[in-house]
């Protein structure tokens, strides 16, 4: 087997995955504002529960 | 984008005159550097892989000749952790030893001050055959008074034929005085490797092991009347068995340079050839051992790196990877890369990672 992988694929490839990393912590962060969102809706929806019961 | 890599590189080498020779075999390697035209193809960071029983190699070029008849190259990641030397023996019996009283004398004792001085005894109820050793049991930083000693039929021998009870006392036959340096002209080994193995790298197991194409159980053989087997003798296969033959095959045996410690092997240089070797502590950090010996080179890849830079990695997790250099001062310390970059020493008897250097060359 032989492979040749310039330097310059290599800082691509390093490039892409910072990328990609950027770009998962953008939608974890994303992901977060949506559960704190739901659970401050889910909050709500107790407290109104509570107030019908 | 590998096509758009691959348009990219021929451009390059077809903008510069240098003829094309498709980069794609490691034939074709050989053949780049026996024209002189590894500069035209070929950058220091660039990377070439090979596979070995079902693992991918990656080695960095870190270093290109000037006139482009040669690449060197450097395994990326680490090795699994090896000792470089085993414990070795205390004293060597190439005529055999007689059963009976023996003491000797514990001149220095670098790792445990209260020995220093002492004269220390055993008995021997079985001879010792030609060939034969005795090996120290005790802790290097412990006493040897209480401790036991082994006494083995050859350097190969794993069962010892008899561990006998060291004592403070003068019975029997004087075997010698027990130094740094050793005596080996009388058989008499340095108590530093007695305790912590060699760090001759000539000498060494990891050298063995390096340039082995032998199954496990049969790469290691003694290389001193010292010598005794290392911890990984019957599991672990030479580094040439399972790798690439194509790739072995251009692997040019390249002849370097290596110091020798100052305590027990006389300082100075030895070269040495081989198709893989450690790197040497000029070759990664620039800087030498012993003032006016370099080592080598340092290669371009190091020149100006920062410890970052020199940081390995094996399966994720940074390692230590271990240098051919002995630590001069010592007669078991060899120099390592550790895991924030830096540079330190550890005993010839602790498994270190370990990253082969190879270069193909015009032959």
């Amino acid at each position: 087997m032989f492979e040749f992988i310039p330097i310059e694929k290599q800082i691509a490839h390093a490039v892409a995955e910072s990328q990609a990393a950027a770009t998962m912590a953008e939608r974890n962060a994303a992901n977060i504002d949506y559960i704190a969102m739901m659970s401050d809706i889910e909050l709500e929806s107790d407290e109104e529960v509570e107030s019908n019961e | 984008m590998a096509d758009f890599y691959e348009a990219l590189f021929v451009a390059k080498v077809l903008g510069e005159g240098g003829g094309i020779i498709s980069v794609d075999s490691w034939y074709n390697v050989r053949q780049i550097v026996n024209r002189g035209l590894a500069k035209k193809y070929f950058k220091v960071g660039d990377q070439l892989a090979c596979m070995r029983s079902g693992e991918k190699l990656i080695w960095d070029i870190v270093n290109i000749a000037a006139d482009g008849t040669a690449i060197t190259l450097l395994l990326h990641e680490t090795m699994p952790d090896l000792v470089f030397s085993a414990r070795q023996a205390v004293f060597a019996f190439p005529n055999g030893l007689a059963a009976g009283e023996y003491h000797f004398t514990v001149s220095h004792q670098p790792f445990f001050a209260g020995d220093v001085g002492k004269t220390i005894s055993f008995t021997l109820t079985q001879a010792i055959p030609a060939g034969g050793q005795l090996v120290l049991n005790n802790a290097y930083n412990a006493s040897m008074i209480g401790a036991t000693i082994s006494s083995f039929a050859s350097q190969t021998a794993t069962t010892a034929i008899e561990t006998m009870t060291m004592s403070e006392g003068s019975g029997g036959t004087d075997l010698g005085s027990l130094t740094n340096a050793g005596t080996p002209a009388s058989n008499i080994n340095s108590i530093q490797r007695a305790f912590l193995g060699s760090n001759n790298w000539r000498e060494s197991a990891q050298r063995q092991i390096m340039n082995s194409d032998k199954p496990a159980g049969q790469v290691w053989t003694p290389q001193t009347i010292f010598d005794r087997p290392p911890a990984w003798v019957n599991n672990t296969a030479g580094f040439i068995n399972g790798l690439d033959e194509d790739f072995v095959s251009v692997v040019t045996p390249t002849t370097y340079t290596t110091i020798n410690n100052t305590v027990s092997d006389g300082g100075g240089e030895y070269t040495f050839t081989d198709k893989f070797y450690l790197p040497s502590r000029t070759e990664i950090f620039g800087t030498n051992e012993l003032t006016n010996y370099p080592e080598g080179e340092q290669f371009a890849y190091y020149v100006g790196a920062t410890d970052a830079d020199r940081i390995k990695y094996r399966a994720g997790s940074a390692r230590s990877w271990r240098l051919r250099t002995p630590y001069y001062y010592y007669a078991y310390y060899v120099r390592y890369v550790d895991t924030t970059g830096a540079l330190h020493s550890y005993s010839a008897t602790n498994a270190l990672g370990w990253s082969p250097a190879c270069r193909i060359a015009k032959s």
